[in-house]
């Protein structure tokens, strides 16, 4: 549908990197609905209105004649980078333009009641306050202090770069503290955020922009379809996913829009050159789509993310940041730093959490920023994919209605031939002990098949949870999405092989616990060398047809992180 | 491709010059191989085609090419020879023409040429090409041109008021007349000249504009600067904005950094940088460099607007220094906050730490001061110097080294008395700045330092590599930055720094921030020690240098008593006689003399104390002072313009009034109670410490009506028998030879090393 025509068309002209510039545009927009910003020069036709966000601003630009539209200046009192010769020379040159072009229509502006009467007094014209209108929110706003010396916002706990957070979304989730503020500009700054945070409120639309990395399997890929689906039953949200990973095609055919991306690696180019064309592009996606929020998945968020966010006229988006537990003891936790740019971190619950030992059990909150921390249930893919019945997943699978031999799953992950080494054949050669026939399942992202495969037993299937009733057991890695869509779906034998080898995912302890609980069994590292007689006692429960009835049933979190997305303040 | 006859590339040449189309000529000449040697002609038609159609690329390369076949000849010559000289080539632009003409020409435009090449290259042989007789007034402006290049402004400035009388309104007149007035600091006329220009030639006016504005700035007549500046903005039609250098150019003279740093971001945005010129960009590049902007500078070369291939290599070698990686560079606001001196710092201070002593067995001690100009600071060091060969030194032992003493510029007040001393005095302009033979590193650094400080740094660098002295000795903030580098480049084992004032920030000193940042690198060096003349001046340094208390310590002014005898004996006020009130002060804002003003009107009105009020000194705000007096009704305010001795200062004076906004240690208040005068100051800086008891402190916001009361009041019940006391007590405190003292005492030498 065609955007309508604006009533109103405003080139924004600001200092590179002015904080204000985002609460300006937000503030705007907010009094005027129907009006049309633009931030660059080259976008302008002279014909418009323009609006300068400081004096120095202006300064800058008032070498050209005067634009035939309305002009405003939003007068600014002194920061702490200008020296105060600075300022005054600045206003004293402005006041000598004005001066010497009275025809020229010019209104003045400031942040503040305060700031407008000294600038009123010092320029003697009138000086009105930038306007700003909106429905009034509960303002359950956290109070933060400026360390202006140290360029820092801090909580109680945490401390974040000032510049970390585009402010209009840093005004509807803090308050000011203004005694910790030392320059005039950012008094006016605040306490201009602090009056109009719980009123102008985020100006996003009931959409949302999901950003699914490169990983190595499909478990950000599922958790993000699972919260996708969700949002769209609960809220009816508009949602695009942003994607890097090769499993795109999987989304499309969820039926969401996707903007398939690429890594730099991919591409083969250099990484600042990636990072300018990417922010770019997610700067022009996020305009057009104003999202509420921006979810991401993943160990880190990108910078690209981060600056794009920063953008005016993005409608300030949250960043949620969905981040599983169980990260390998090893990892380096700094990568957990990152939620100092997200709204919130959305922890995606882990059956075996409680044996987390890594640097995601024990989070330092210095490290946390101004986020909040949610855990959900853990969540798997279910909407619109509800398990098939036995026959229909077999027959869906091509597996025959009927079987004398049992059938048995192996999943092991996309490159698990490679990384096994002799197991696969060990599996083989077990089942063919026990007459189980074995389903491999091929990744879908997997690129090599195993030369040990018979093609006729081999599957790409997706989701798994859907077909697991077409089997009689199962020999899976125990990766997130694997782990929680067996343990919470199935109740036959399992017999869990943890990838030792994923830096940020501790598969041997979900192993181990779904063991110590009696849910599966598993072959540990340890046992890799006497495989045998584990891989012999888990054919024989299967040929069995051993059937475990105490494993955890639990509601899928995924429809509690998407209450949290769309009201993150709700349950607070 | 057959090669066309003669006759033909002739006929095709004059074809297609006469089709106004010279490149394609051009082209066609280099393609068919006609060589200049064998067919200079075509190469020669094409040249002057160029010339009268006026594309001066094409011509410049038509005539480099003749020029290199030596078939250069005549006014072709002359006009590419002045081509060369603007394109700083002057070496070139003389050899072509003493190769065509001989080395004094007889031919006027060739002469002219040579002249404008030689004023360049070395403008003493300029100088002698001029005959006698030469009153042709082209040549007669060069002449002029070439006294300025040799700083005979004297001269110059004699010879063009007589070209003016002659031609009043030739605009090269007016300009040279203008500009030496700039140099000569007769601003008010330096204004009126361009003023007048900005009038009468519209072609020049915004040239024009921009003069009157940098000087009406420099006069700290801001208001009229932000005037003049705005006549340059917001113009009525797109052909009457200026270009970006001027734009540039307008927003520094207004201080406004930060908006030239957002104007050269806008430029450069892909849409709009075609519309500048590969040689703007260039400017800006060397600007940038020059004012210490590095980390714009990377930005712009990261964005292929930089074609220098000088200044790109440059960007390459500072990459690791900035401390920012491809990903940071991209985001000019981030780059532009790299800025140097601060980027160089840690560099400088590995040097501090790892530097052995490097002094020569001598222990000469190098004294570097900016200037010997006629003012306080400069008396002090005359006096300084003074005091340490009263104290015993060998006068081969210091050498005294200066970055200007040019008369025409004022800068050799002192140097008399200084030569009378016979310490040895080194004019570090004079020094070969390429002369120092330093290590890669060193290179580097000085190359990314702002050009005013490496100016500065580099002969004093090369002068101390050359002496190794024991210590060096910076005076002033200027001489203690350049001192203080050199010495630690150099591995001087004592470095001492004295401010001479309040800290730089309060005197709105345009380097001040970027000296915070060398001081406090230069503070934490073991062999440094840093210096201010009053406790104020090292409270206020050192916590504008958030330096623990302790960290400066205090080195008196001195005062030469011989210089200063008791000029008043008589209290003041006695019947009819009024009292006499003098302020000694630069005609400056800082100096507040508006309100100095006032309140000595006010007090007048008041009418319990007849005042007789006198102002000596010169400086920017005389013509608003000779404004302020009839509106104030005093008529009677003598302003005595610049006096030297002391006589003639404080010989008719009782009172000496001072309303500074800032001083360090004024040396007026020192010599006024010298002379026995009773003296009113504002309470700034150290006037308090200099003060002894019975005097006057005001408070440094008193509006006119609370001075006039205070003084009033003090006038009333001054004890006069107390300022005769004060003369013994401030010749005791400021006495020569404990400025002596506590200087050996800061460069770490005892009394028996004095000797040696």
């Amino acid at each position: 549908m065609p955007a309508p025509d604006p009533s109103r068309v405003v080139s924004l002209l600001s200092e590179p990197e002015d904080r204000m510039t985002a609460v300006i545009c937000d503030d705007l927009i907010s009094a005027e609905p129907g009006l049309c910003i633009l931030l660059e020069d080259d976008a302008a036709n002279g014909t418009e209105d323009r609006f300068f966000t400081s004096q120095t601003a202006f300064l800058s630009r008032a070498f050209d004649p005067p634009a035939t539209g309305r002009v405003q200046i939003l007068l600014r009192r002194q920061d702490a980078l200008m020296q105060k010769e600075e300022w005054e020379r600045g206003l004293q040159l402005l006041a000598a333009v004005l001066q010497a072009s009275p025809e020229v229509p010019v209104e003045l502006l400031a942040l503040t009641e305060q700031a407008a009467q000294t600038f009123a007094t010092r320029l003697r014209r009138p000086v009105a306050v930038l306007p700003s209108k909106g429905a009034p929110v509960a303002d359950a706003r956290r109070t933060v202090r400026v360390n202006e010396r140290e360029g820092t916002i801090c909580s109680d706990t945490a401390a974040i770069d000032i510049d970390a957070w585009n402010w209009s979304r840093l005004r509807r989730t803090v308050r000011f503290d203004l005694s910790s503020v030392q320059s005039d500009d950012l008094y006016d700054c605040c306490q201009r955020c602090n009056e109009t945070g719980a009123t102008t409120g985020a100006i996003g639309e009931n959409a949302f922009l999901i950003v699914v990395p490169n990983g190595v399997g499909l478990g950000h890929l599922t958790r993000m379809l699972a919260i996708a689906d969700e949002l769209s039953m609960q809220a009816g949200s508009r949602i695009e996913f942003w994607c890097y990973s090769q499993g795109a095609a999987i989304i499309q055919a969820a039926g969401y829009f996707v903007h398939v991306r690429h890594t730099p690696k991919h591409l083969g180019c250099r990484v600042e050159d990636w990072h300018c064309w990417e922010v770019s592009d997610l700067v022009q996606t996020l305009r057009r789509l104003k999202p509420k929020a921006v979810v991401v998945d993943g160990s880190i968020i990108d910078m690209t993310l981060i600056e794009a966010v920063r953008d005016p006229l993005c409608a300030a988006p949250d960043i949620m940041w969905v981040r599983r537990g169980m990260w390998n003891p090893l990892a380096n936790p700094l990568p957990l730093g990152g939620a100092q740019y997200a709204t919130a971190v959305v922890v995606p619950g882990d059956l075996a959490q409680e044996w987390d030992t890594g640097p995601t059990a024990q989070v330092d909150p210095r490290t946390q920023g101004l986020s909040i921390t949610r855990t959900t249930p853990p969540i798997t893919f279910a909407i619109g994919n509800e398990a098939l019945g036995k026959a229909e997943a077999r027959r869906a699978l091509r597996l025959g209605r009927f079987s004398r031999r049992k059938t048995c799953l192996v999943s092991l992950g996309g490159d698990a031939f490679d990384l096994l080494g002799g197991l696969p054949r060990q599996i083989a050669e077990a089942a063919a002990r026990a007459k189980v026939r074995l389903i491999w399942v091929r990744s879908p992202l997997a690129r090599v098949p195993s030369p040990h495969l018979v093609q006729d037993d081999l599957r790409s299937i997706y989701p798994l949870g859907r077909f697991l009733q077409a089997f009689d057991g199962a020999i899976s890695a125990v990766g997130y999405n694997s782990f929680h869509e067996l343990v919470l779906r199935t109740e036959f034998p399992l017999l869990f092989v943890p990838m030792a080898h994923q830096r940020l995912d501790n598969q041997s302890e979900r192993a181990r616990f779904a063991f110590e609980n009696g849910w599966a069994d598993w072959l540990s590292p340890e046992a890799r060398l006497q495989t045998k007689p584990v891989l012999d006692r888990f054919f024989d429960a299967v040929n069995a047809g051993a059937v475990f009835t105490h494993r955890p049933r639990i509601e899928n979190g995924a429809a509690e992180a998407a209450r949290f997305l769309l009201s993150p303040s709700g349950g607070e | 491709m057959r090669t066309p006859s003669a006759a033909q590339v002739r006929s095709r040449i004059l074809e297609l010059c006469l089709a106004r189309r010279t490149r394609q000529a051009l082209d066609a000449l280099l393609e068919w191989n006609i060589s200049a040697d064998e067919s200079p002609g075509d190469w020669e038609v094409l040249a002057r085609a160029c010339l009268r159609q006026g594309d001066a690329e094409t011509a410049a390369l038509a005539c480099t090419i003749l020029m290199k076949a030596e078939h250069l000849h005549g006014d072709l010559a002359i006009t590419h020879a002045n081509r060369l000289v603007k394109q700083g080539m002057a070496g070139a632009a003389i050899r072509l023409l003493t190769a065509q003409f001989g080395d004094r020409p007889t031919n006027n435009a060739a002469k002219q040429a040579l002249v404008r090449a030689w004023i360049e290259e070395n403008p003493r042989v300029a100088l002698d090409l001029f005959d006698a007789a030469d009153d042709e007034p082209d040549l007669a402006l060069l002449r002029v041109d070439t006294l300025r290049a040799l700083d005979r402004l004297d001269e110059a400035s004699s010879l063009i008021e007589r070209l003016a009388n002659r031609f009043p309104e030739d605009l090269r007149v007016l300009t040279r007349q203008a500009r030496i007035e700039e140099r000569t600091r007769n601003w008010a006329k330096a204004i009126g000249h361009w003023t007048r220009i900005m009038q009468d030639h519209p072609g020049q006016s915004t040239l024009a504009r921009m003069k009157v504005m940098q000087l009406q700035a420099r006069f700290e007549l801001f208001e009229d600067a932000a005037s003049s500046a705005a006549g340059l903005m917001w113009p009525k039609t797109a052909d009457e904005s200026v270009d970006l250098l001027t734009r540039i150019e307008v927003l520094q003279t207004a201080l406004q950094s930060r908006a030239v740093r957002d104007l050269i971001i806008a430029a450069a945005a892909p849409a709009e940088r075609g519309r500048h010129t590969p040689e703007t960009w260039a400017q800006i590049m060397t600007m940038l460099l020059d004012s210490g902007h590095i980390g714009l500078a990377a930005w712009l070369t990261t964005q292929g607007l930089v074609f220098n291939a000088a200044a790109i290599e440059l960007m390459q070698q500072a990459r690791p220094l900035l401390g920012l990686s491809d990903l940071d560079l991209r985001n000019p606001a981030k780059a532009a906050r790299i800025t140097s001196p601060h980027v160089l710092l840690p560099a400088l201070s590995d040097m501090a730490r790892t530097q052995d002593n490097k002094a020569a067995a001598d222990g000469k001690i190098l004294l570097v001061n900016a200037t010997l100009a006629a003012g306080g600071a400069e008396r002090q060091f005359v006096l300084l110097v003074k005091s340490l060969l009263g104290a015993g030194l060998d006068p081969d032992r210091l050498i005294v080294a200066l970055f200007s003493s040019a008369d025409e510029l004022g800068h050799g007040h002192f140097r008399v008395a200084l030569e009378d001393l016979g310490v040895t005095i080194v004019n570090l302009q004079s020094q070969n700045a390429s002369a120092p033979d330093l290590p890669p590193d060193y290179r580097r650094l000085l190359a990314l330092m702002p050009r005013r400080l490496r100016a500065d740094l580099l002969p004093l660098l090369g002068l101390c590599l050359k002496e190794r002295p024991s210590v060096i000795h910076g005076w002033q903030d200027r001489s203690s930055i350049a001192a203080g580098l050199a010495g630690i480049m150099a591995g001087t084992p004592r470095i001492i720094l004295t401010a001479r004032n309040m800290q730089p920030n309060r005197r709105l000193l345009a380097d001040g921030e970027s000296y915070r940042g060398i001081y406090r690198m230069l503070c934490k060096a073991a062999s440094v020690q840093m210096a201010a003349n009053s406790e104020a001046g090292v409270r206020d340094y050192q916590a504008w240098l958030d330096l623990p208390e302790g960290t400066l310590s205090v080195l008196h002014n001195a005062i030469d008593t011989k210089a200063f005898p008791l000029l008043r004996t008589e209290p003041a006020g006695r019947g009819e006689r009024p009292v006499r009130i003098v302020g000694v002060f630069r005609l400056a804002a800082n100096k507040r003399p508006e309100l100095w003003m006032r309140t000595v009107a006010r007090l007048r009105a008041r009418g319990r104390i007849k005042v007789q009020p006198k102002i000596v000194g010169s400086g920017p705000f005389l013509s608003e002072i000779e404004a302020l007096k009839g509106e104030l009704g005093l008529h009677d305010l003598v302003v005595a313009g610049n006096l030297s001795s002391a006589g003639a200062i404080y010989g008719d004076a009782d009172i000496l009034l001072l309303m500074s906004r800032v001083e360090g240690t004024p040396n007026v208040v020192i010599e006024a109670q010298c002379c026995g005068l009773a003296v009113a100051a504002c309470d700034v800086g150290g006037v308090k410490e200099a003060l002894m008891p019975g005097n006057l402190i005001l408070p440094v916001d008193a509006d006119p009506e609370t001075a006039a009361t205070l003084i009033e009041d003090w006038i009333s019940g001054l004890d006069w028998s107390q300022q005769e006391a004060n003369v013994l007590a401030v010749r005791n405190k400021y006495d020569v030879t404990k400025l002596a003292d506590e200087t050996l005492k800061l460069y770490r030498i005892d009394h028996a090393q004095v000797l040696v």
